[in-house]
Parts: C-alpha cells; structure tokens; sequence
C-alpha cells in the first residue's frame, strides 16, 4: 500500500511542477556546481563556475539532467552530458588516484565519441571535438576547478542559452533510449501495478532526507544480504516493482521528503503526509505538529495555525467535518513515518491512510482527551498551550531530549491516528518524572488524563478542573496533599525542602505511611498560619474535611497505589493545587470565611 | 463450498511480509492466501492433495506495533557444507559480531481470522500404495481427517502467522456454523488493499534455483499477485479478487 500510494502520488506532484521538482521517467535532479563551455570557433573548452553565490556559502543549482544517478560502485561509469571532474576532465581535487580519474575521462570520452554517429546533432559533435582536443593536464590552467570539485558539471555551447543536454534532438534520442534499454532487465510481474513489465535490481534514486539513515541515500526496499533474499532470487527479483514504478515511488517520496510543509520529526521517525490532491489542511498540518514558538511564526504561519485551531476546536466539541473543514473530507489522507536503521536501510515505523475528515477527528480527539484546566492562562508570559504539540508530550518524558525513549513517538503517533489507548510507557515515564522532580505541570497533568481516560474499563470520566465530588481516593489524597502543601506555603513562606519535595514521592506511592505524618505536621503549620487570621484556620479546616468526607468518607488511607491511582493522584494534586492558587489571585486573598467574618 | 472447511484462527502477533519490504519488514494488513495454506499444511497435508483457499474472513481491528530485533545477515553456505560432507575441516558457524544486523518489524497485532478453503486432489491414491478412489471418497477421507486433527490440536509443526515466531491458535468451525462476528472497523470494510501477494508460483525451470525434494526437478519460484479487496462483512472473497484483478486498469 505504501509503495502504492507515493506510485499514486508522483502523478499529482508532476502536475504541480512549481512545488516539486520531479524528474520525468529516464531523468533526474542532479547538484550542478561547473559549467563547461564549449567554444566553437577553437573547438575547446573552458570551465565555469556554476554555483549560487548569492549565500553566504556558495550553493550548487540542481537541474534535471538525463540518467537516473551516479551509480555507486567502483566500477568506472560514465554518465550521458553530466558527470563528476573526474569523468569530464580527468582531474580530481587532491586526487589520491590521478591514474584513475585519467581512466574514468577516457572512458567518458569514449562513451561520447562513441555516440556521435547516432546523435546527429552539431551541438554533440562540438563536444565530441572537444573532448578529442582537451587533456587531463590542461586542468592545472584553472585554479578554480578546487572549488567546484565536489559537483557535477554540464555542458553549454558559448553563446547559447540553453544547456547541451536540453536541447531537442538529444532530448529526443535519449527518451528513445530509455524505452530501448527498459526491455534488457528480466520480466515480471510489478506488485505495484501488476502489469507485466521489467523489473528493478535496483529502486533509483534512492531516498535522501531520512534522519539516521545514510546522507547519500538509502533504501527501502533493498535486499543487501543472503539472509534477506528468499527462493535463490538475487536482489530486486525479492520484490518484483518494475522500473518506472521504481522510479516513480523514489521520486514522489524524495519530493516530499524535499519540501518542508510535507515533512515533521516525531521522535526519531522522519515522517511525511500528504493528501491525494492538494487541500489547505495539507499546508495547515505542519504548523501544528511542529509549530515554531509564538515569536518565530510568520503571520502567514499564524493564520493557518489560528484556522487549525478553530476546527479542531468545532470538531471536538461535536461538528461534523463537512461543516467545517474548507476542504472536502472523504479526500484521502496519508502519514508515512519513516527511520534509518542499521545496515543503510529505511525501516518503516509507522504507516497509516484513512480521509481527511477522519483524520481531523481523530485530531480532535485526542486534544479533547488531553484537555485539562490551564496552569498558565492566556495573560500570563509563557501561557500552556491549548493544544500542546506532539514533541511538547512527550519532552515530559525524560530530563533531557535525549533520554526520551526514542520508539515512544511512533507508538503516540499510532495511538493518535487510530484512537487507540495511549502507550503505558508514556505514563510510566511522566509518573517517573514527576516522581523524579515533583513538578506536575500542565503538561504532564494532560498527559496523564488522556491516558487515564482512554484506558478500557475507564470507569470515571477525568474531570477538566477539581471537583470535588469525585469518589476515587487517590484523587482525593492528590487534592489533600496539594492543601496541605498550600498551609506549609502559608505558614512558613518559601523554604528550601517542603512537603512536596520531601514527601510527594512517598504519598502518592504509599499513602498509608505517609499522610498520618503530614497530618500532624499540618496541625503546627495551620495554628502557625493563622495566627493572624482566625477565619483561615476555619475555612480551611473546612477544606480538609470536605476532602475527607465528601461525596462518601474515605475509609482508610490505602497502603499502596499503582500506576494508574499514582495518575489520579496527580491530576488531584494539579487540579486542587490550580484551584487554590487561582483563588489567591481574586481580591479575598486572605481567604477568610465569610460566613465566620460578621 | 459443498466439501470445504472452516477454521477460526487467532493470535497475538502476526507478520505477513510485504515481498518488497523484506529487509525491514512491514506486513500486509491482513492475511495472505499464502499464509493460509501454511496454517492448514501445518495441520494436515499430504502430497496427494493441495490447499485452496477459498475465502478470509478478517475478525479483528488492523492493529500495528513495532519492535527492533538483531539478527545475522548471512545464510548457511551450501558450498561450503557439500564440503564439509566430503571431509574438508570446514568452520559452518556464522560468527556472529561480525555478521549482525538490527533488523525493524512492523507487525499486526492481536489478529483473528476465519478460513474458508477445500482440496483439490493430485493423487487418487489415498496413500501411496492404496489403490485409486473416486473424487468424493477421497476428498472426504482428506477432510475428515483434517477435522479430527483440528478438533484434537494436532499439528505437524506449530502453525505460524507469516513467520514462524507468531504461533497460532485454531479452532474447528464446523460447516453449518458461522465465525464470530467480525470487530473490524467500518473504515476498513469495503476497501481494496491494491496488490497483494496471492501465493507461490513453482514452476519447472532447468535453471532454477530450488530443487524438488522428492523428484529433484528444478523449479522457479514465482511471485503470483491479486488484487484484494475487503467487503462489508470483513471478507476477502480470494477466487473473485483472483478473478478481476487484472481486468482494471492497474493504478
């Protein structure tokens, strides 16, 4: 389906020539840095410099060139009006083997000369003179060529526009070429279109832009050892795709993987999306998965953001998505994450086709899941997001980027796109951390709600703020010790070590051992704190009480809690503990009882 | 199918491989008839007859998950074994740190599916010094003592999901009865996988590179390729996808 799918895809893309640059069947996109200039007055050459200067560094132009690839090999390959400064003019920038790049020029010019009775075409047989008139010690004449030795060069007639290769009669030999040379590899039938066609030994070009994997290009589909080869077949027989599918699906996957609104990083999977045909969500979709901060988003960015936001915002809250998406719903929506692995292939790590409309709800989904009373509302200076991104979720998992368990992004992008359970993993790791650092933020708040509230047999709903009629004990307890703490604040100010760093780790793992402890350490803080204010020792005594017995009283303090109530106990803590800061923040700040005050 | 069989199978983890992600692999959505031949062979086959498999009936939702395992990249060496045979002192391990590899697996999990599948019979004999039979005798002597195996367990080697790690857990359907009801998702009912692998073509080739066991002929294996297509109930009528996968055009 995946190879299917980019197969599909390399129709549209080439119909999009603006976006992508996709090559044609028999061609391909190639870095030029030199030009070689053909003068035909003296039937020489001289060399140019190609590259884009108008950076900082200078940038090579890529262009469409005929031929799929620089093949790799040691073998000596000559390619057709395009190759390397070994091949074109025999000489190599700090040339470890000067004998070698004599041989791969000669064999270039041979291959060329060898043409010329074919092509009849002036241009050609200019070339031809040329390369009949120049030798590899004439290089030493341009200091230049260092410069641009790591490149590839192609020809141009002085005084024309056009480059050697794009001009028609070669263009039109070398189309027929390629429908020539198709016929010589070995017959089958494609699994891709299922027609009866040639079949790859190799998938060109090969797949560049995957992080982890090999810079130069990688394979998925490569059979680069006996263990991966079945029933004697060597290499592209393993899985017949003929050549021009191949090429297709090469193309359409480097393309996307070219363009940067197609592509995000989730973890350690390279991933890209597209739709079948082009949508506005398609362009939306990277600003929020991966959206810049606030400050680095162009007004543009902004507004896609701000539309994203208003239909997940409509479809969480029940629309339908024929209302509120601009684009049509039942067009179908594609994700690929892609990793490099060991041995330079590409593995996939998750794959994953459905409709735009579906793919929203989904969406919307999982934000409304996640949805938690803000810590930081939208006044403050650093506000929590109300759709936290991706690798926001799951920077909470470890100290430092880099201790997040890399495979977690492809099973939370799993779970997201098919609306399945979180991983346990992701709330182990938070419950981790906030047992860790005892900071339960917005963030880690949400993500413990949502993987509470979609695990099956979740038998209470996870409410948004503190509610106080929620049965569970541990949720209870979380709230108790979020009071508790705030009468330590109160009492003592800020210190070093209060409760919450001494205590959080062992209240919300053994409750029983620890909350008799606190309770008897609150009674100091409480006569401590109001000392000033009597009303305050009622109201929160009230407080306390209210905890304890309501909806029903709580029978005991359990002696131990697993993961999930050690979640529950979390979200109580960030629930009551926003609930009591926010009262602070409104004019009865001293939190006297009104109904004690006369 | 008036002489056909019925069986529910079901596992834990199932990996049917794409042929053209082999290296890293990725698995179709759902099973191949392959697959299914292999389950029944497992149960019951002689070479007197073969399995056709008939239908597949997807049961549960298409699950992924993905696991990383290290593996060798070298086989056996048939050369250096004909070797060994003839007394040469030849080292037939595979060292391992030097021939690793961490191979990637995307896999199906949590997979049910109902076959429905029948015999065609390539040998009259019933067994290899009996006398011949007529089609009906035959076929039912076969099917019968498939039921009473796959009533009982019994198995020549642990049925497997695409590769051998992934064992599979069956249950006799008799005829009259219908599978359970299939969980699986509205939005993968009435859908065409596109092309998918069928099965195994062996075909004779004197260049070939497998060899038949019993008569040493020389065969070839080809890849045969249909294009599947999920109804409404979850079932994957095989001998109509075979039949209309290439009257489309392709794409």
């Amino acid at each position: 389906m995946i190879l299917q799918a980019l197969n599909d895809l390399h129709s549209r893309l080439i119909a999009e020539e603006k976006t992508y640059k996709i090559a044609p069947d028999g061609f391909s996109v190639q870095k030029i840095t030199f030009l070689v200039v053909l003068d035909p007055g003296s039937e020489t050459w001289s060399i140019m410099d190609f590259q884009d200067r108008s950076g900082k560094k200078p940038r090579s132009k890529t262009l469409l060139v005929p031929g799929k690839g620089k093949p790799p090999g040691s073998g000596i390959t000559p390619c057709f009006l395009w190759d390397n400064t070994g091949y074109l003019l025999g000489y190599k920038k700090d040339d470890p083997k000067p004998e070698r790049s004599v041989e791969t020029f000669e064999a270039s010019r041979a291959y060329h000369l060898g043409l010329e009775k074919e092509i009849s075409d002036d241009g050609f047989s200019l070339l031809c003179r040329c390369f009949e008139n120049w030798s590899p010690e004439q290089a030493s004449e341009y200091p230049d060529l260092n410069e641009v030795a790591t490149g590839f060069g192609i020809f141009q007639i002085r005084g024309e526009t056009e480059f050697l290769h794009n001009r028609a009669p070669i263009q039109k030999w070398w189309s027929n070429q390629m429908e020539s040379s198709e016929t010589a590899a070995e017959m089958g039938i494609c699994l891709i279109t299922g027609e009866l066609r040639p079949i790859a030994e190799l998938h060109e070009p090969k797949i560049k832009g995957v992080k982890d994997a090999q810079g130069a290009g990688a394979l998925i589909v490569s059979y680069n050892a006996d263990a991966y080869e079945s029933f004697g077949k060597k290499s592209g027989m393993n899985g017949p795709v003929s050549e021009g599918a191949a090429q297709r699906y090469s193309k359409s996957l480097n393309a996307l993987l070219a363009t940067d609104k197609h592509r995000i990083q989730v973890g350690d999977a390279t991933t890209v999306f597209w739709t079948e045909k082009p949508t506005a969500s398609e362009d939306c979709l990277k600003q929020w998965f991966e959206g810049a901060a606030e400050k680095d988003q162009s007004a543009q960015d902004k507004a896609l953001l701000q539309s994203m936001e208003n239909a997940v915002r409509r479809l969480s809250e029940g629309g339908s998505p024929e209302n509120i998406l601009e684009d049509d719903p039942k067009t179908r929506f594609f994700i690929l994450g892609l990793t490099g692995q060991a041995g330079g292939r590409i593995g996939v790590r998750f794959w994953h086709q459905s409709t735009l409309g579906e793919f929203m709800e989904k969406l919307a989904q999982h934000h409304a899941d996640l949805k938690i009373e803000r810590q930081w509302g939208d006044g403050a200076k650093r506000p929590d997001p109300e759709f936290p991104k991706i690798w926001q979720l799951l920077r909470q998992t470890g100290r430092e980027s880099k201790d997040v368990p890399p495979n977690l992004a492809g099973t939370l992008m799993r779970s997201i796109l098919d609306g399945t359970p979180y991983p346990q993993l992701l709330a182990n790791a938070v419950v981790n951390r906030i047992r860790a650092d005892r900071e339960i933020n917005y963030l880690r708040a949400a993500i413990l709600k949502g993987w509470l509230t979609r695990l099956p047999n979740a038998k209470h709903t996870i409410p948004m703020t503190y509610d106080k009629t929620k049965p569970d004990p541990s949720y209870r307890l979380g709230a108790l010790f979020a009071v508790l703490e705030k009468t330590q604040q109160d009492a003592l100010g800020d210190i070093n070590a209060g409760i919450r760093d001494r205590f959080y780790a062992s209240a919300s793992a053994t409750p029983a051992s620890v909350f008799p402890r606190l309770l008897r350490t609150y009674q100091h803080h409480l006569s401590k704190a109001s000392s000033q204010n009597k009303g305050y020792q009622i109201y929160r005594e009230r407080e306390v009480q209210s905890i304890l017995a309501e909806p029903e009283p709580l029978p005991e303090f359990p002696s131990h809690l697993n993961l999930r109530d050690q979640g529950l106990f979390a979200i109580g803590f960030y629930h009551k503990r926003t609930d009591l800061w926010r009262k602070k923040d409104s004019p009865e700040s001293k939190e006297p009882d009104p109904e004690t005050t006369n | 199918m008036a002489y056909g069989i019925k069986l529910h199978v079901w596992g834990e983890y199932a990996c049917f491989t794409r042929p053209e992600m082999k290296a890293e692999r990725v698995s179709y959505d759902v099973m191949t008839p392959s697959a299914a031949r292999g389950i029944l062979e497992a149960i019951y086959w002689k070479p007197q007859f073969s399995w056709k498999i008939d239908r597949i009936h997807v049961l549960s939702p298409i699950r992924w998950t993905s696991i990383r395992r290290n593996e060798v990249k070298s086989k056996a060496s048939i050369a250096n074994s004909k070797k060994a045979i003839n007394g040469a002192d030849i080292d037939l391990g595979i060292q391992v740190e030097s021939a690793r590899q961490q191979r990637a697996s995307l896999l199906l999990r949590d997979v049910a599916y109902g076959i429905e599948a029948h015999i065609e019979i390539r040998d009259y004999r019933f067994e290899k010094s009996g006398s011949k039979l007529s089609e009906t005798e035959c076929v039912g002597k076969h099917l019968s003592c498939f039921q009473r195996r796959a009533e009982s367990g019994g198995h020549f080697h642990q049925p497997y999901f695409g590769t051998r790690e992934f064992p599979v857990s069956f249950k006799w359907i008799d005829q009259s009865d219908e599978f359970p009801e299939s969980t699986l998702e509205a939005k993968d009912r009435e859908k065409d996988l596109g092309f998918m692998l069928h099965d195994l073509d062996f075909v004779e080739n004197p260049k070939g590179k497998i060899i038949e066991s019993n008569r040493g002929r020389r065969l070839d294996a080809q890849p045969r390729f249909y294009r599947a297509f999920i109804d409404n109930a979850g079932v994957i009528d095989v001998n109509h996808c075979l039949e209309t996968s290439f009257s489309q055009t392709a794409l």
